[in-house]
C-alpha cells in the first residue's frame, strides 16, 4: 500500500511546484506589464506641446479625434508677423461668443503691440498674449498635452500658436443646466425656496452666499478614469477636525473606478459598513441645510453634475431631522420629531405586528378589536402572513409604479391603485380592512421619514422581520427586532459613532436630539465634529425678552 | 464555497421545517365571550355551555352574532374538550368575559371551577363570576344590556355596578385569592332574570327575551354556597368591607311619609372592633363616612341646618338596619 502510493505522491507534488511556479511567473509578468503600462503613460503626461501648429493639430486629431463636436480653428496673427494659431474646442460646452469677441476678434486684429518686444522667445509669446490681447479672465498656461487634453475635454478651449511651446487653456465654459430651482425632495414650508443644480460652481455659489467665513474652503479631487468627474471638500478650516478631514481625503483617494455619474456612486465607495442596508451617509439638496452641516464642523462632498451633497460624518439621527425643525418654534419643531419617531417605529413593525396578533396572540388586542378583526376576516381564505405579504407586495408596486410615471398620472395612478385595489382586496376576499389600514399606516409612516434612504431601508426591513414573525411568533418578532438595532449600534460613520450623542452620551448634543432646543440655548458647536472652535456663541445672554422696564 | 452553501441549505431548511410554530388563525378560533357550568344532578356530569362570538360580515346584521354550544362530561376540563366535537373552531378563552356557575354546581363546590379557570393559561384573572338563580345556561341564550353579544354587555354591566353596590364585583383573581385566605370567604355575585318583561312591539314579544340582573350575592364557606345575600344586603356587605365609592340611600321625607329624600354617601368608612366579654366574642361595626342630599322630593318648613341633622339621623338608622 505504502509502497505504490509514494510515487504517486512525489509525482503529484512535483506537478504542484511546477504549477506554483507558474502562477509565481503569471503574477510577475502582470506586474511587469502594468509597470510598463505607467511608463508609458508617464510618459506621455510629460509629453509637452510641439512647437508647430500643424504639428499640435495632427496630434490633437489623432488623440481626440474629429467628432461632431469638436472644432479645430485655424487663424493667423497678423501683429506676430502673420503668425499662424489654434484653437480648439468643444462644440455645446463652450460659449463661442466669448472666444469670437475676446480671443479671436483682438487677435486677429492687425494692430501692431504697444511696446514692441522680442517675441521670438517660447514662453514669452504666451504671457504676452495674455497680458495685451486676450481678454479673458479665467486663463492658464500650460505646456503638457495632458493637462491640455483634460482642459478640452472638460469644456475649455486651448490656443496654440507657432513657434510656441505651452498651449494657453482659456476658462470659457457656457453656463448651461437647469436654474436654481426649489428641491424636489426636502419641501419645507419656511425655508429658502433653492436648491442644489448639477452645476457644481452653481453649488458652491449657493454656499458661500450663506457663509462668508475666509475659512471656506472647497477642495478639489478628479475622481473617474474616464469621466474625471469634479467632487469637492467643502469645510470651514477653523471648525471642521483635521483626522476627519484626513481620513475623508485618504477614502476618496483611494477610489479608483471608471465614473462616476452621482454621489451615490462615491457614497458607497467611501462608507463605512459596505453591507449594510442602511444608508450611513446623509445627503440633501438644500443649501442651507449643507450650509448648517459647515458649520457645525461637519464637511460636506459635492459631486459635479449630481444636485445632492453629502454630509459626513453623519449620525443616525440625521435622517430623522429636516431643515423644517430649525425653521418651525421649537416646540412643534420637537414634537414632529417624536412624530418622526413614531412613523420609524410604526414603518418598519406595524404590519408584523398584525401577524403577531392576529395569528399567535389573539389575547393581547382588546375583545371588540379582535372581534372586528375577526369580522373583516370571515371571507380571506390566507393566513394573516400571506394576506399581508400580498398587500405590502402589491403597494410597493403601485408605489413603483407611480414613481417612474410622469408627475401628473403618476400620482393619480398611486391614489387609484390604492384605493380601488384596497377596496377590491377587501370584497375579493383578499385581505380584511384592518389590514389595510396597518398596510397604510407602514407606506405612510415610512414617506413621512425626511431621508429617503432611511425609509427604503426600512421598507426593505419590514419584510425579513415578517417572516420571522410568520415562523417563530413573539421570539422571531423580538429577535428581528433586536437584531435590526444591533446592527444599527454596530454601524460608524468615518470612525465615529453612528449613535453619537446617545451612544457615547453627550449631554450638549442632546440638546438636539429628541428634542430641538432654541437657538438661544444652542451654544455649543456638536461635539462629534470635534470641532477646534467649540463655543459657537456667548452663553445665556442671547435669550430674547421685553425691555427691562426697572 | 460548498461549506458556506451547505450551512445556507441547513439553515434554510431547518427554518422552513418548523412551519409556522404556535400559528393560529383568527379565523379558525371560536373566541368564548361567556362560559356557563352546570351540574346534572342525575348523571352528577359537568355541562359547559358556552357562547361564542360569530364574526359576520358587515352589513349582515340579521345573523344572529353568537353561538352557543354545550357539552358534558366527567369533569370540567372533560366537558371542554367535549365541546370540541360540535365546534368547527378551536375554542379560545383569553376574551372569555364571564363565568356563571350554576347554583347547583356552587351548593356542590366551586373548587373544580376554580381548579380549571385558574390553571387554564388562557384564561384572565380578571374574568368575572357570578352564580346565577337555577340553571347557568338559560342565561346564556338571553340578553343583557344593549350588546348584541350578552357576553360583552356583562363586562359593561359588571362596570357600572359601582354606581349601585348592589352586588359584588367578584372576579376569577378576587375569588381564587379569598378562596386560600383564611380570614375571608369568598362572596360571588349572582345573577337572576327580570321579573317584569317589558314586552314593547309586536317583534319583540315574538321572541320574548328575559332580561338578566345583576344583584345580590352568594355567600360561601369555604367551597361551597351557604345562600343568598338580597341586593342591599350586599351593600351593607361592602360598607363593612370598604367596597364602595358612592352608594344612594333613600329616607322617607320628614313629616310627609309618602314622600323620599335621597341622599349619596361618599368616603364611607368600616372600623371594626372585637372584644371578648366572658368568652362571649362580641363584634362593633363603626361606619362613618360623608353624604350629600341629592335628591328632595318634598319641600319642608325645616331650616337646613336641622333638615340636615334630621336626614342624618334617618340616614344613619337605615344604614344601621341594611348593614345589620
Amino acid at each position: 500500500m505504502e509502497n505504490s502510493s509514494n510515487p504517486e505522491d512525489f509525482e503529484k507534488e512535483g506537478l504542484e511546484s511546477q504549477l506554483e511556479d507558474l502562477q509565481a511567473l503569471s503574477v510577475h509578468a502582470r506586474e511587469v506589464a502594468q509597470g510598463m503600462g505607467a511608463l508609458i503613460q508617464s510618459l506621455q503626461d510629460t509629453q509637452s506641446v510641439y512647437l508647430k501648429v500643424a504639428q499640435n493639430e495632427e496630434y490633437l486629431k489623432a488623440k481626440i479625434g474629429e467628432s461632431f463636436d469638436t472644432n479645430y480653428r485655424r487663424f493667423v496673427i497678423p501683429s506676430l508677423d502673420n503668425r499662424s494659431a489654434l484653437v480648439v474646442y468643444l462644440k455645446g460646452l463652450v460659449d463661442v461668443t466669448e472666444i469670437d469677441q475676446f480671443l479671436l476678434l483682438p487677435l486677429m486684429n492687425s494692430q501692431q503691440f504697444p511696446q514692441k518686444k522680442e517675441v521670438a522667445g517660447k514662453q514669452g509669446l504666451i504671457s504676452l498674449l495674455t497680458d495685451v490681447r486676450v481678454s479673458i479672465s479665467a486663463v492658464k498656461e500650460t505646456s503638457l498635452w495632458a493637462e491640455t487634453c483634460d482642459a478640452i475635454m472638460a469644456g475649455n478651449a486651448v490656443l496654440f500658436v507657432d513657434q510656441c511651446d505651452a498651449a494657453l487653456i482659456l476658462s470659457v465654459r457656457k453656463p448651461e443646466g437647469r436654474a436654481v430651482s426649489e428641491p424636489a425632495t426636502e419641501s419645507e414650508v419656511r425655508a429658502p425656496r433653492d436648491g442644489f443644480t448639477e452645476k457644481i460652481q452653481t453649488n458652491t455659489a449657493l454656499i458661500r452666499s450663506r457663509i462668508k467665513d475666509h475659512g471656506l474652503r472647497f477642495e478639489e479631487f478628479k475622481i473617474g478614469e474616464r469621466t474625471k468627474t469634479t467632487v469637492l471638500l467643502g469645510y470651514i478650516e477653523s471648525l471642521a477636525s483635521p483626522s476627519i478631514l484626513d481620513e475623508v481625503r485618504t477614502r476618496l483617494k483611494r477610489i479608483k473606478v471608471d465614473g462616476v455619474l452621482g454621489s451615490a456612486y462615491i457614497e458607497e465607495l467611501i462608507e463605512d459598513s459596505p453591507f449594510s442596508v442602511f444608508p450611513q451617509i446623509d445627503h440633501t439638496e438644500r443649501p442651507d441645510k449643507a450650509s448648517a452641516a459647515i458649520l457645525e464642523g461637519r464637511i460636506v462632498i459635492m459631486v459635479d453634475t449630481t444636485p445632492f451633497v453629502m454630509i459626513v460624518p453623519t449620525v443616525f439621527w440625521d435622517f430623522l431631522q429636516s431643515t423644517g425643525d430649525y425653521y418651525d418654534r421649537y416646540f412643534t419643531g420637537t414634537f414632529f420629531r417624536w412624530i418622526r419617531f413614531i412613523a420609524l417605529f410604526l414603518s418598519v413593525s406595524v404590519s408584523s405586528f398584525y401577524v403577531l396578533t392576529t395569528s399567535f396572540h389573539q389575547e393581547m388586542l382588546p375583545t371588540k378589536l379582535i372581534l372586528k378583526i375577526a369580522e373583516g376576516r370571515v371571507d380571506v381564505p390566507f393566513p394573516a402572513f400571506v394576506e399581508v405579504l400580498i398587500m405590502e407586495i402589491v403597494l410597493e408596486i403601485v408605489k413603483e409604479a407611480g414613481l417612474r410615471l410622469p408627475k401628473a398620472i403618476g400620482q393619480s395612478v398611486t391614489f387609484v391603485g390604492s384605493i380601488i385595489i384596497g377596496q377590491a382586496a377587501i370584497s375579493a376576499g383578499l385581505a380584511g380592512p384592518a389590514l389595510i389600514v396597518v398596510v397604510a399606516v407602514a407606506a405612510i409612516c415610512s414617506f413621512a421619514i425626511p431621508s429617503y434612504g432611511l425609509g427604503n431601508a426600512l421598507r426593505l426591513l419590514r419584510f425579513p422581520l415578517l417572516f420571522s414573525t410568520a415562523i417563530f411568533g413573539i421570539f422571531g418578532y423580538l429577535a428581528g427586532l433586536t437584531f435590526m438595532v444591533l446592527h444599527l449600534l454596530s454601524l460608524r460613520s468615518f470612525g465615529e459613532s453612528f449613535w453619537w450623542p446617545l451612544i457615547p452620551f453627550d449631554k450638549g448634543g442632546m440638546k438636539d436630539v429628541f428634542v430641538r432646543v432654541p437657538w438661544w440655548q444652542m451654544v455649543k458647536r456638536p461635539g462629534l465634529s470635534h470641532s477646534q472652535d467649540a463655543t459657537k456663541q456667548p452663553a445665556g445672554s442671547l435669550k430674547p425678552g421685553p425691555p427691562d422696564k426697572g | 464555497m460548498k461549506k458556506v452553501t451547505a450551512v445556507i441549505l441547513i439553515v434554510i431548511n431547518t427554518l422552513l421545517l418548523t412551519g409556522c410554530w404556535g400559528m393560529r388563525e383568527i379565523n379558525e378560533l371560536g373566541l368564548v365571550m361567556a362560559v356557563g357550568i352546570d351540574k346534572d344532578a342525575g348523571s352528577n356530569d359537568y355541562i359547559v355551555t358556552v357562547q361564542i362570538a360569530k364574526p359576520t360580515v358587515e352589513g349582515t346584521s340579521k345573523v344572529n352574532k353568537v353561538w352557543i354550544g354545550t357539552a358534558r362530561g366527567k369533569t370540567i376540563f372533560d366537558a371542554v374538550r367535549a365541546l370540541a366535537q360540535i365546534s368547527s373552531r378551536r375554542i379560545m378563552w383569553a376574551h372569555n368575559n364571564l363565568i356563571i356557575i350554576g347554583e347547583a354546581v356552587a351548593r356542590d363546590g366551586i373548587l373544580p371551577v376554580i381548579d380549571f379557570f385558574s390553571h387554564n393559561p388562557e384564561v384572565r384573572m380578571q374574568t368575572f363570576v357570578v352564580v346565577a338563580k337555577g340553571d347557568a345556561k338559560q342565561y346564556l341564550a338571553s340578553a343583557s344590556g344593549l350588546d348584541e353579544i350578552s357576553g360583552l354587555g356583562f363586562r359593561e354591566m359588571y362596570r357600572y355596578e359601582l354606581l349601585t353596590a348592589k352586588s359584588v364585583q367578584s372576579n376569577m383573581l378576587r375569588i381564587t385569592r379569598k378562596y386560600f385566605t383564611e380570614d375571608r370567604q369568598p362572596v360571588i355575585a349572582g345573577i337572576d332574570f327580570e321579573q317584569e318583561v317589558i314586552k314593547a312591539g309586536a317583534e319583540s314579544a315574538k321572541h320574548e327575551i328575559k332580561t338578566i340582573v345583576l344583584g345580590g350575592a352568594a355567600v360561601f364557606k369555604g367551597a361551597k354556597m351557604i345562600g343568598w345575600l338580597s341586593p342591599d344586603e350586599t351593600r351593607g356587605l361592602a360598607w363593612i368591607r370598604n367596597e364602595t365609592a358612592t352608594t344612594l340611600v333613600t329616607v322617607p321625607a320628614p313629616g310627609d311619609e309618602n314622600r323620599s329624600v335621597s341622599v349619596e354617601t361618599t368616603k364611607v368608612k368600616a372600623k371594626i372592633e372585637t372584644e371578648v366579654n366572658d368568652g362571649v366574642p362580641a363584634i362593633t361595626i363603626k361606619l362613618s363616612g360623608d353624604a350629600r342630599i341629592v335628591e328632595e322630593d318634598s319641600a319642608t318648613d325645616l331650616s337646613i341646618d336641622e333638615f340636615k341633622a334630621v336626614i342624618e339621623k334617618l340616614v344613619e338608622e337605615k344604614i344601621a338596619q341594611m348593614s345589620g
